[in-house]
């Protein structure tokens, strides 16, 4: 249930609860009588009187009388079907922590505190206030927003000891958005670590602090009290070790993902386990399985995640259904588009601008266009509409359509690529082919002026007549090619293999494994290499996919469903044919070039640490400190993201000291300890087995002399501290693969800021290229930890066997 | 491609239409899958449809689900269920038989979306996709901005009466007693509930933690209201105002046994007894009731009240015999020999745990709070002690703790492990129990008990902190190493927990029992391994409450008829 508080009153019914006479404490003194005296007539009455009756449905039969259509019916029964089926996803998504179990920030005593999905509907163009950002209490507009951020995560206390994973990128995203609308917002974010989750975020994280002007304070926040003359809150918080207050207008509590209320009852019926959170529990090497055949699991069920991960897990959940179905597979829809005949008649144009397009697109206002529009012949009809694309719009564009008698149409939306087929199917019910309708989309062309939109609708409005559009059949070579013999690739190339096609697995090392082999032991899971080593054996067992070793790529020709590719396997040249290529090269681990890395033996990364750690004769429990720095090659000016993998990295060797060394001095310095959901845990058993944790602002520095020395500046008291380390273990970070740019050029396919590549849309198609045919998984993505990188290859196997499926009909 | 049409084996369940769930319908449909996407809610699109954007530099989130939603919506493959829960998965050689149980939409597809409904409905329930920052009406169009665009009415079961374990029909009973129509209040409150006046009195209404008008200011209060219809009727009958109404027929020839004539055996007799069986009670105690007697003490529940609800009961025609223990001299095969077709287990867990801390059994002024309490509630109300000291969390230590301060007890107070918060016990009573001079240590724990001359004199304890979260999602105390201290006492009551006494049975009885020694049963038919003898209550679960006590009675009586049909 969601909280009610922006109801102030019921005039209807009376407030308080009724009190019970009790017996007084006098005489119940030695005697056993009844404490509890019960309620009389008149005070049952008037607490019966409260009851909601729960405001729903009274049958009072109003609506029925008014219902021209007779379409209700109160007295429908419950239905019960019957399914059966081969396999089961669960997609169930989260509920949002509720924060009425955060009374002492003020949630659900004062109007001002609101909760991130709360703010999410405010700002939405269909919420409440049409998308203004308004406070509850007034109606006004907010001028100083704070956010508390971990609200309902990452605390022991209230069983949620995770990361959310979402809020503090979409915290960002909000207090971005709320900017953007309310001209000198000024917006404070208090956080513990600063944890924006996804590819591309940190960017948002710098913007935001640096240019936006957004205040980021680490802090505790411990209470909030309401001004009771204007409703602004004053938030009391602890930051660098003092207590401080500071007023806002707006509190927005960030507010973590839990797992769905019908967790239990799901698990009970399918008997899949949840982990003590009660989500779904998967593993590392298999984040999309249940503990249960047959049953798969994707999106926030199985962890605190966000939209694109959830994307990448369904399609991922997909292809493991396909390959475990594959013999079952029904028909082939055909694939979308289908051509249709051009209008008869005089041409006749409509056009249709989506209030939301044009804010996304260049920033275009419907009446600067009124003149330009009426200044075109072919334009016969113009129209503004709110939500093109949903139902509200969608009546409105098919009645011009058949009022005006339009041949063509043009929109003006932000999707093009996935909004097409909608206008097409829309239109078709107003008669219209699918190639009569044209839509604009300035996003992909990167920042639009006004002078270029204008160009870009006048060229789809006077364009001839389009061809149609429809594909015609074309026979689809059903193999698959991969490239990259990792855990990524390996993982897509036995998806697609259980789908029952043929796989080249192109590997330019003569081993396959990639990077995880160099992975000793993990968090997760104890024995990673056996893993390794299983799916090895299984991709070279299998008799669908061809390994390729110590092979590259030189050259790729014609298009989806029909590649050749030209590979030199073993310096011998070969020309493969096949009908997709999924990219899987994965990245490297960067090599220090500061901190004496190199120049004194003492020096040394996290990778070096673990093969001395498993090493029998392990050296570090005769050390008396050890220094682990963070973030060496990752949030800097050369490499401005986060490989994800280092602070988790560094938490797993911190442990394994510990457990062999308990007087082992460890420090990790770090900028953000950055772990995210259920990690968490390791961070705080870390803290307990005394690991030290130090902030530190700016870099460090290294010198060395009998023991290595490091300097920082702490970020907490904000001075210079020495460290004495016998061993400084640096945590470097992932960097694109080298060979990016040579592969970027063979395939023609984009590289992203940083050298990785890029996909086709950040967040709704992140393992699709722009180019088809073209899919994507794992480090040559982004840096990623090993569930995501093996969702990934499942994503990508599945989106690519999307294409071969066409070829089996054939 | 060869021949392969539809066939089951190649169907797909998703639970869940939020974007998980969209993306991969979309990517088996079109990978020649047959698709069944369910959701509960009336519309799919989860909390994607809810955002506002999902990056800063982009378009409406449900701009962008949007032409994902038309996409489901139109494709051949893919049936969208939504109102709808997973009831049942049962594996079939290789797959899965699901059952699902869709909730009705009161409104058919004759709709044509004209919103003249809403203009009238009276009822203003909260927008939950606005996260309650608005209203809507009973009758709506939920989620009016994205598939399936539906009218429907929603009527579903209010939270208070979905959360009560025999789901009393509250907002009925609510609304009788609001117009002054005590006496149907009381009847619709039968219906579900056997034992109005008690359940008035000690039940721990999980309805009204749940009911709607918390968030508001404070829950209704359901269940004195309960009490109040219930007293309300006492009292007349007292006065000679409302005679018994006169017993069910006996329809039915079977005859069924019940042992324990706690509140789960009282249930099942009751529901037998108005489906026209003969049922009779056999009972150890000289007194009926159970717990509710010979645990929960008088200042909670008077006796009389007790006794009249048995009263009520036994006037249907339930037969309760006192002091006729099941056990060696009556084994349950003998009650099938003397014509019994269906026998009830309804023993209760009566066996208090031991703490395992050095010193329990040597020493004299150590008592179990179950025997402790017994004692006093069969009348012997001599002082027990000086200094009194129980240990644990639950409502029996609540009770003996006030109970021994109303023997006259100097000093009485409580040790519990963990803190205030995950005390078990209902908070109202751990308040008045503080009210009345009880001192609750909390985050202590008893190490070891210190005796002089066989006697109890008091006892080592350590403190506590709480740790991680185990396996049942519950923070772990830990003891604090070095923080021992030492508490004095005369009397020591242990209350921490219970298990069934399982002494009666004979040897070779044949019945499943678990490592907790209660009985193992199918939840849903409370059958136990032998056909024809049925379990429930805290037998079953381990001290529990009254109220699932009742609710386990409801379904074996449930079970039990069928299983006599048959
Ligand atoms: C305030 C807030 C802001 C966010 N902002 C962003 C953002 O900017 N960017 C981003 O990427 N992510 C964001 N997220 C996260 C994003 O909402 C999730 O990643 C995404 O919604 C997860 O999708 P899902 O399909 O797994 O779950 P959900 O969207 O929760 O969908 C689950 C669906 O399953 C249904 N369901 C539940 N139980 C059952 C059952 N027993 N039977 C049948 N159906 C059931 C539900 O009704 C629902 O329709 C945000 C989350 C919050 C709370
Ligand atoms: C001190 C205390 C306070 C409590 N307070 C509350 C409260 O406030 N609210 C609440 O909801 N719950 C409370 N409970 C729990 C509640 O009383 C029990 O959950 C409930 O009574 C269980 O019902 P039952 O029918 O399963 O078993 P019981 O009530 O235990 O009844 C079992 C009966 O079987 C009899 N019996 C046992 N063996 C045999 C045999 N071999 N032959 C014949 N008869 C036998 C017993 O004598 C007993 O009468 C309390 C419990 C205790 C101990
Ligand atoms: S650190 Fe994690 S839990 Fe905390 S706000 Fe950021 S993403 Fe959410
Ligand atoms: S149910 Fe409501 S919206 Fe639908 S036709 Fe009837 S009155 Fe109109
Ligand atoms: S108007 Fe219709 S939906 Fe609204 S309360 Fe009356 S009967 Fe129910
Ligand atoms: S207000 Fe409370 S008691 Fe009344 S119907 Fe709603 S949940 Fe039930």
């Amino acid at each position: 249930m969601k909280k009610k508080k922006f109801i102030a009153s019921f005039s209807d019914i009376p407030t308080r609860r009724q009190k019970m006479p009790h017996l007084s404490l006098e005489e119940r003194r030695l005697n056993f009588r009844e404490v509890e005296l019960g309620f009389t007539e008149e005070l049952a009455i008037a607490e019966a009187r409260r009851c909601l009756s729960c405001r729903r449905c009274i049958g009072c039969g109003l609506c029925l009388a008014e219902c021209d259509q007779k379409a209700i019916v109160y007295d429908e029964a419950p239905e019960t079907i019957k399914l059966a089926v081969g396999a089961i996803i669960l997609a169930p998504g989260f509920d949002e922590f509720d924060a009425n179990r955060k009374r002492d920030l003020g949630y659900g005593k004062y109007f001002n505190v609101i909760t991130s999905i709360e703010l999410e509907r405010t700002m939405s163009p269909t919420g409440p206030y049409g998308g203004i950002v308004m406070r509850p209490y007034d109606g006004e507009v907010p001028s100083r927003i704070a956010f508390v951020q971990c609200v309902g995560s990452r605390e022991e206390g209230i069983g949620a000891n995770y990361c959310s994973n979402v809020c503090c990128m979409h915290a960002l995203k909000q207090a971005i958005s709320a900017q953007e609308r309310i001209p000198g917002l000024r917006v404070k974010v208090f956080h513990r670590d600063i944890r924006p989750y996804g590819k591309g975020s940190d960017a948002y994280y710098l913007r935001a602090k640096d240019e936006l002007g957004i205040e980021f304070v680490r802090a505790e926040v411990a209470g909030a009290e309401q001004d009771e003359a204007t409703g602004n809150i004053q938030l009391k918080y602890r930051a660098n070790g003092q207590e401080a207050r500071e007023e806002f207008d707006l509190v927005v509590l960030s507010v973590g993902l839990q797992a769905p209320r019908d967790a239990r009852a799901i698990s009970r019926r399918t008997r899949v386990r949840l982990n003590k959170y009660s989500f779904c529990s998967t593993g590392p090497f298999s984040p999309l399985a249940s503990t249960e055949g047959g049953v798969f699991v994707a999106g926030a069920f199985s962890g605190p995640k966000g939209i694109c991960q959830s994307i990448v897990q369904a399609s991922g959940a997909a292809s493991k259904v396909a390959g475990l179905l594959s013999e079952k597979r029904g028909e082939i829809a055909s694939r979308e588009g289908g051509g249709g005949a051009p209008g008869e008649g005089k041409e006749g144009v409509g056009v249709f601008l989506c209030q939301y397009g044009l804010e996304t697109n260049g920033g275009l206002k419907a009446n600067e266009l009124k003149g330009f529009l009426s200044s075109l012949a072919q334009v016969k009809y113009w129209g503004e509409a709110l939500f093109c694309c949903l139902k509200l719009g969608k009546e409105g564009i098919q009645r011009a359509v058949r009022q005006e008698g339009l041949t063509r149409v043009v929109v003006l939306p932000c999707y093009r690529k996935t909004h097409l087929p909608l206008f097409q199917a829309m239109l078709s019910e107003a008669g219209l082919a699918s190639g009569q309708v044209e839509i604009v989309d300035f996003s992909g062309d990167g920042r639009v002026d006004g002078q270029k939109a204008l160009r870009l609708l006048e060229e789809a409005i006077v364009r001839e007549k389009t061809p149609p559009s429809g594909r015609e059949a074309k026979e689809v070579t059903p193999v698959a090619l991969v490239l990259g013999g990792g855990i990524s690739g390996m993982t897509a190339a036995l998806d697609i293999a259980a789908q029952g096609f043929n796989v080249h697995l192109v590997e330019k090392a003569e081993e396959l494994g990639g990077n995880l082999r160099k992975i000793r032991y993990s968090l997760f899971e104890e024995n990673p290499q056996g893993r390794v080593n299983a799916l090895m054996a299984a991709v070279e067992g299998n008799e669908r996919i061809s390994v390729h070793k110590n092979s590259t790529f030189s050259r790729i020709e014609g298009e989806v469903g029909a590649f050749r590719s030209l590979i030199s396997i073993d310096g011998k040249e070969e020309t493969i044919e096949h009908g997709v290529l999924i990219l899987a090269t994965g990245g490297a681990e960067y090599r220090p070039t500061e901190y004496l890395y190199g120049e004194d033996e003492r020096v040394i990364t996290q990778r070096e640490l673990e093969e001395r750690l498993i090493s029998p004769q392990s050296s570090v429990s005769s050390l008396q400190s050890i220094v682990m720095i963070q973030c060496i090659g990752s949030r800097n000016k050369e490499h401005p993201y986060c490989s994800r993998i280092c602070c988790p990295r560094a938490i797993k060797n911190a442990l394994k000291i510990k457990e062999s060394s308990p007087e082992t001095s460890v420090y990790i310095l770090h900028r953000d300890i950055r772990v995210y959901d259920f990690c968490e845990d390791f961070y705080s058993e870390a803290l307990e087995r005394g690991v030290q944790f130090i902030r530190m602002e700016g870099d460090p520095s290294v010198k060395d002399g009998e023991k290595l020395t490091v300097s920082l500046v702490d970020g907490i008291i904000r001075e210079k501290i020495d460290l004495h380390a016998d061993l400084v273990v640096l945590s470097a970070g992932v960097v694109p693969g080298p060979n990016n740019p040579e592969i970027a050029e063979l395939l023609g396919i984009p590289l992203d800021d940083y050298g990785f590549f890029q996909e086709a849309d950040s967040s709704l198609r992140p393992v699709e290229f722009e180019r088809e045919g073209f899919f994507l998984c794992g480090l040559a993505h982004s840096p990623m930890p090993v569930d995501e990188c093996v969702a990934q290859a499942s994503a990508a196997a599945g989106k690519a066997c999307l294409v071969l499926v066409q070829g089996r009909s054939v | 491609m060869t021949e392969k049409s539809k066939n089951e084996g190649g169907n797909v369940l998703i639970v869940g239409g939020g974007i998980a769930g969209i993306e991969a319908a979309l990517d088996l449909a079109q990978a020649g899958f047959q698709v069944f996407l369910l959701d509960k809610s009336p519309a799919v699109g989860g909390t994607m449809a809810q955002l506002d954007r999902v990056f800063p530099n982009q378009g409406p989130a449900l701009c962008q689900i949007s032409a994902k939603l038309d996409a489901i919506s139109r494709h051949p493959n893919i049936r969208i269920i939504t109102n709808a829960n997973l009831e049942r998965v049962k594996r079939v050689n290789g797959g899965f038989e699901i059952t699902v149980r869709k909730e009705p939409l009161r409104v058919n597809e004759k709709c044509d979306g004209c919103a003249a409904c809403v203009a009238v409905c009276p009822i203003k329930p909260y927008d939950t996709y606005n996260e309650g920052l608005m209203l809507r009406t009973a009758i709506d169009i939920q989620n009016s901005r994205y598939y399936p665009a539906l009218y429907n009415i929603e009527k579903e079961t209010p939270i208070c009466q979905e959360t009560c374990p025999v789901h009393i029909d509250i907002r009925r009973y609510v609304g009788l007693i609001a117009e002054g129509r005590f006496d149907q209040a009381l009847a619709v409150i039968r219906e579900r509930n056997p034992l109005p006046a008690i359940c008035g009195r000690v039940c721990n209404h999980p309805c009204e933690s749940a009911c709607n008008r918390g968030a508001q200011d404070e829950p209704i209060a359901i269940d004195a209201l309960k009490r109040f219809v219930a007293d309300y009727e006492l009292k007349l009958r007292k006065e000679g105002k409302v005679p018994y109404s006169k017993a069910p027929r006996k329809t039915k020839k079977a005859r069924v046994a019940i042992v324990g004539a706690g509140p789960a055996g009282l249930t099942v007799g009751y529901d037998l007894a108005l489906r026209g069986y003969e049922a009779t009670i056999f009972e150890a105690a000289p007194v009926p009731g159970g717990m509710l007697y010979l645990g929960i003490p008088e200042y909670r529940l008077p006796r009389d009240i007790i006794e009249a609800e048995v009263d009520y009961i036994k006037n249907l025609g339930v037969e309760i015999r006192l002091s006729t223990p099941i056990g060696p001299d009556l084994t349950i095969d003998d009650l099938f020999k003397q014509g019994h077709k269906a026998v009830f287990i309804g023993i209760g867990a009566h066996r208090g745990l031991k703490l395992k801390v050095p010193g329990e059994d040597d020493f004299e002024g150590f008592l179990d709070c179950i025997v402790f309490l017994r004692r006093v509630n069969l009348g012997d109300t001599t002082k027990p002690g000086r200094k009194v000291v129980v240990i644990g969390g639950g409502n029996s230590a609540i009770d003996s703790a006030r109970t021994a301060l109303r023997l006259g007890c100097e000093e009485v107070s409580i040790l519990y492990r963990r803190s205030r918060r995950e005390m078990p016990a209902n908070p109202w009573e751990i308040e008045e129990a503080e009210r009345e001079g009880v001192k609750i240590h909390y985050l202590a724990a008893p190490v070891k008990i210190l005796g002089q001359n066989g006697k109890v004199t008091g006892m080592l304890c350590t403190k506590m902190v709480l740790g991680k979260l185990d396996a049942s999602g519950r923070r772990t105390p830990i003891p604090i190493e070095g923080s021992e201290f030492e508490v004095e006492a005369d009397l020591i009551i242990p209350a921490i927990s219970q298990e069934p006494d399982i002494s009666f049975l004979h040897e070779g009885h044949g019945l499943e029992i678990s490592k907790w020694n209660s009985f193992i049963i199918d939840e849903r038919t409370m059958a136990t391994n032998r056909p024809g003898i049925f379990a429930g209550g805290d037998a079953v679960t381990g001290p529990s409450t009254v109220i699932e006590a009742i609710a386990a009675g409801h379904r074996a009586a449930d079970s039990i008829d069928k299983f006599l049909k048959d």
